[in-house]
């Protein structure tokens, strides 16, 4: 097989299992990790890895690159816990409790529900496994500094690794490869050749990146199999004896059929629009600025054949133009707010400036979560409802404390240090108690950020999910029986209108009312 | 003027007293349910004539109403300003209090009808119609002993009870210390308990307590007194509607109604079937009331042979009926009904018990069935919907109810690992016959056998599974399940 077969067969899967490789094949397509790096210390120091993540994620791959060195160790190696039937997990734990207690290595393979099952089954059959097992799974990933020690067990959960990560990003690393293993397909057709030579492009692989760190903005967890798919897709498909396959990288990119391309379709250049852009790419007034060449033909000249071939080829310029053309900032610019801006917030949470802006935002959003019309950034307003009849949404809550803007932190998740190799982009941030560990958290994940972000830009909250209201809700009643939860002072109590967004005070000084607002919300 | 003796009247008052509850109130609402709960868990009342004289505002129109200078005279020891409070102020005051602790539409001008929605003891007033005796119903299950003991989840009502320093209870404080003394104000009851047996379905309600009560202290949710609350009355009402769902199963040995859950995804085939779920949620209840009534009919031995069809047209015949029944002709409309099942191949009394089960519900309650009755406090509960003037009702599940149930279901201390979500599905099929669509096979086999799957469309079986998955989803983000990318859910606090 030669390396464009080869890499056409990655796309959906074929060619992705790399128990099916052999070994010169697990070589032409060594894209380092630093997982790897990691997997080899903890071996080295004989350690019990746990290799667990989802299907394709690369579990299988990175034994097999390891096999000769395991081999010479003799470690223990269980690749695939999906091939261990119920009656023989007993025979695997024992196994792992052997080299655990005879300070010997081991590396097992299993995906995320196997290895669920694995730690069940090793509750009653072996509790100290067990139990440091479950320690070890708590904390992979961290908020601020941790003081757990590792022992005999270490997981690597490449679930948790990210290979868009903004700055280990392995889309540049693949991209190369492919570019060079395809070097060798040089002259088979020209299409191919104009996306090997494309992809060499800074520009054109920056903006490659930036369409990958939004659809990391998504919370969801692409495997490497979806990445080295997609990307083998937009160079190849060109190579497909199929007219109605879009050829050229920049259009394939936006068709392919795999989960991770319907996330990049959500952010293809032709639902960005720019009325007098649009109308130069229509009229062929573009021609200034491509990397590649301009365009040989324009939409305008197609109008009189047939407006849907225009529109096709209309499609096809702007997305070249969005990836070759060096003006084309201004259309990456009208990217969905809520993703750019979700992925400007986990760039810039490290300035401590930055961090207090993201805070006040998100205060300023959970606090319309209740009542649409408070401006409250600087103070988390604690909000009950209570009703028992769930046929109707409760129109009114009250609060009588918040929670200081200066006594919250902002953090987000970090893997434990030595994991810090692994490629990994935070999907959350948590809110919580400055110096308090036991601190109530909210978790918000991207979707729940999106959804404050948009908030924030002025879209009703009755548009975020109830479930979101419902932890908020959880975590400032969480809040409310800690310290740092205040009263607003002078006995004020705020009573919200929910359905109409407005508010009363009502105030209770010495077990007396005063009823005198002073003034509008 | 001497009683008249009705046989259906009392015929329909056997059928609430052997149910344990009246199935005949619409306005049961759940904050009927939590006073009566809470009266039977605390043994107290409260007096809070003058919090409902504060909270029923002047934008309803009723003579019963104080105006807000009333109000301003009456209470203005409690006033900053005394008597120079500004009436407008007093009077968008008592609006916004009214939407407070009226938010579920349950105070009325008249006191003695009203129950406010006050989060604390102060809740607790004496009993009234609309309670149906569902919260007695709940308490008698609750404080049955197993094992010596009864339920902590009393225990924990009561803890949540006496904390009265929330938000919303902090709003009325002026006004419950202001007139008089706590001890005043309360007054104690005397509750009368019966001792009951439990049969499966009350079982299943009281495992179901005993493990949300275990799980909210496990999750820390027993912290929140007012989430306690509304959790447990949340609970009650749900575990009413699956009483009266399942007691012909448990005291007859009837089909087994399966609930299943429509996670609200769109889904044409679970819709349709959710739909024929809940009808035969309400043909249960019916057909409880009809094995019920051949019971009675049988022990009361006021039919002279219960195989004679003659025997039964002449129990008809004779039986005493009030004068106000008979202008509306109810006898002759029983016996046509008699004649009716007769006809359609029923034995003589099967068709006696059935007419009279139908005459009930239209000449004794003709607005009040226990169908309506399903279908109200099932919404309520968050356990049927849509809402509104929806035609056709399905088990459209509420996530905060989804959440009750899941908590009453599982053990999560007892597994910290957790669980997947095809075991949540045999508990919730084990323990209330709900269905979610965890197994495809043995969930479409179940509804095959109760003839609801034969009526639902054909891709019925397929969306099952995308139905559990999307259950799953809201079981997520409650932090009640986490999903591997290799499609399995597990279920679990913490994970």
């Amino acid at each position: 097989m030669n390396s464009l077969q080869f890499i056409k067969k990655l796309y959906n899967g074929k060619n992705c299992y790399s128990d099916s490789l052999t070994e010169d094949e697990i070589a032409l397509l060594h894209i380092p990790s630093g997982v790897e790096r990691i997997v080899e210390e903890m071996v080295d120091a004989n350690r019990i890895v746990f290799l667990t993540g989802n299907p394709g994620d690369g579990k299988t791959y990175i034994i097999r690159a390891m096999e000769a060195k395991l081999a010479q160790k003799g470690v223990y190696i269980e690749k695939d816990m999906n091939s261990v039937t119920d009656e023989k997990m007993n025979d695997v734990i024992r196994k792992i409790v052997e080299c655990y207690h005879n300070n010997k290595s081991c590396i097992i393979a299993a995906n995320e529900f196997p290895f669920f099952k694995l730690i069940r089954a090793s509750r009653e059959l072996a509790p100290e496994l067990h139990n440091e097992l479950i320690n070890v799974k708590k904390n992979v990933i961290i908020y601020d500094y941790s003081i757990f020690q590792l022992r005999r067990i270490c997981i690597i959960d490449l679930n948790e690794r990210n290979l868009l990560d903004k700055d280990r990003s392995m889309v540049p690393s693949i991209v190369s490869k492919f570019v060079e293993l395809l070097k060798d397909s040089a002259g088979v057709n020209p299409v191919l050749d104009y996306n090997v030579t494309a992809l060499q492009n800074k520009l054109v692989i920056d903006q490659l990146l930036r369409l990958f760190n939004l659809v990391a903005m998504s919370g969801e967890h692409f495997a490497i199999r979806d990445v080295l798919g997609t990307l083998a897709y937009a160079m190849t498909t060109c190579t497909v004896d199929d007219e109605d396959i879009n050829s050229y990288y920049y259009d394939a990119l936006f068709s392919g059929e795999n989960e991770l391309m319907s996330f990049i379709a959500q952010f293809d250049p032709v639902l960005l629009s720019k009325p007098s852009l649009d109308e130069q790419l229509w009229n062929g007034e573009k021609t200034d600025g491509w990397l590649m060449g301009a365009p040989p033909k324009w939409p305008k000249e197609l109008t009189d054949e047939s407006v849907e071939e225009a529109t096709k080829l209309f499609k096809s310029i702007k997305r070249k133009f969005y990836f070759e053309n060096i003006y084309s900032k201004g259309l990456s610019e009208l990217q969905p707010v809520d993703y750019t801006y979700c992925e400007s917030i986990f760039v810039s949470l490290g300035s401590t400036r930055s961090k207090r802006g993201i805070l006040n935002m998100l205060i300023n959003s959970m606090n319309r979560l209740f009542l649409s019309t408070d401006d409250e950034k600087e103070r988390l307003r604690i909000w009950t409802s209570h009703s028992y009849d769930l046929s109707r949404e409760t129109g009114a809550a009250v609060s009588t404390k918040y929670v200081d803007a200066l006594d919250l932190d902002l953090v987000y998740p970090e893997p434990i240090s030595w994991l810090k190799d692994m490629e990994f982009t935070p999907d959350s941030l948590v809110i919580k108690l400055k110096r308090d560990n036991n601190s109530p958290k909210l978790e918000i994940d991207v979707t729940l950020l999106r959804g404050l972000i948009s908030i924030k830009n002025g879209y009703p909250a009755s548009l975020l999910s109830r479930q979101y209201e419902q932890a908020i809700s959880q975590f400032t009643q969480a809040l409310a029986a800690t310290s740092a939860a205040r009263d607003y002072g002078d006995g004020e109590l705020l009573i919200a209108n929910r359905r109409e967004g407005s508010r009363k005070k009502i105030f209770i000084e010495d077990n007396k009312y005063s009823f005198h607002d002073g003034g509008e919300f | 003027m001497a009683r008249e003796v009705d046989i259906l009247d009392e015929y329909g008052a056997e059928i609430g007293a052997a149910l344990g509850f009246n199935t005949t109130s619409n306005s049961t609402k759940p904050l009927s349910i939590a006073n009566a709960l809470f009266r039977s868990c605390l043994r107290t009342i409260c007096d809070t004539k003058d919090i409902h004289e504060w909270i029923v505002s002047e934008r309803r129109n009723s003579d019963r109403i104080l105006k807000s200078s009333e109000i301003r005279d009456k209470y203005q020891h409690i006033l900053v300003r005394g008597a120079n409070e500004s009436i407008d102020d007093i009077k968008e005051a008592r609006f916004v209090l009214e939407q407070v602790f009226n938010p579920d539409s349950t105070v009325y001008p008249s006191y003695q009808d009203s129950v406010m929605n006050i989060p604390s003891r102060w809740l607790v007033r004496p009993s009234f119609k609309a309670e149906a005796r569902i919260g007695d119903f709940i308490y008698e299950i609750l404080s049955c002993p197993i094992n010596g003991k009864a339920s902590p989840a009393i225990e924990l009502i009561k803890a949540a009870l006496k904390d009265d320093d929330d938000d919303i209870s902090r709003l009325i404080k002026p006004i419950l210390t202001s007139a008089y003394k706590d001890k005043e104000r309360i007054l104690d009851v005397e509750i009368n308990i019966q001792s009951i047996s439990l049969n499966s379905s009350k079982q299943a309600i009281r495992k179901g307590f005993d493990n949300l009560t275990a799980n909210m202290h496990y999750t820390g949710q027993a912290r929140n007194s007012l989430l306690v609350l509304k959790r447990m009355v949340n609970y009650a009402a749900f575990a009413s509607y699956y009483y009266l769902v399942d007691v012909n199963n448990a005291e007859y040995k009837g089909d087994r109604i399966p609930l299943l859950l429509d996670s609200f995804s769109d889904l044409d085939a679970i819709e349709r079937a959710s739909e024929l779920c809940y009808i035969a949620c309400k043909k249960s209840v019916e057909a409880y009331a009809v094995n019920l009534l051949e019971d009675i009919i049988r022990r009361e031995r006021l039919v002279a042979d219960i195989t004679s069809v003659d025997a039964c047209r002449a129990f008809i015949k004779g039986m005493p009926l009030k004068s106000a029944k008979e202008r509306k002709n109810a006898r002759d409309a029983l016996l046509q009904y008699f004649e009716t099942f007769y006809a359609g191949g029923d034995e003589p009394l099967r068709a006696l018990s059935r007419a009279l089960q139908f005459a009930i519900y239209t000449f004794t309650y003709p607005n009040n069935t226990p169908s309506d009755f399903c279908r109200v406090l099932g919404t309520r509960a968050g356990l049927v919907g849509p809402g509104g003037g929806a035609k056709f009702k399905r088990l459209l599940i509420h996530r905060f109810l989804l959440e009750t149930i899941v908590l009453s279901t599982v053990n999560l201390k007892g597994m910290p690992d957790g669980i997947e979500l095809r075991e949540l599905g045999e508990l919730l099929r084990s323990q209330y016959y709900i269905l979610i669509g965890t197994d495809t096979d043995k969930d479409y086999s179940l509804l095959d056998q109760a003839k609801i799957a034969q009526d639902a469309p054909e891709d019925l079986r397929g969306e099952l599974a995308s139905n559990a998955r999307s259950i799953a989803d809201m079981l997520i983000t409650m932090g009640l399940a986490k999903r591997y990318a290799d499609g399995v859910t597990i279920i679990g606090w913490g994970l």
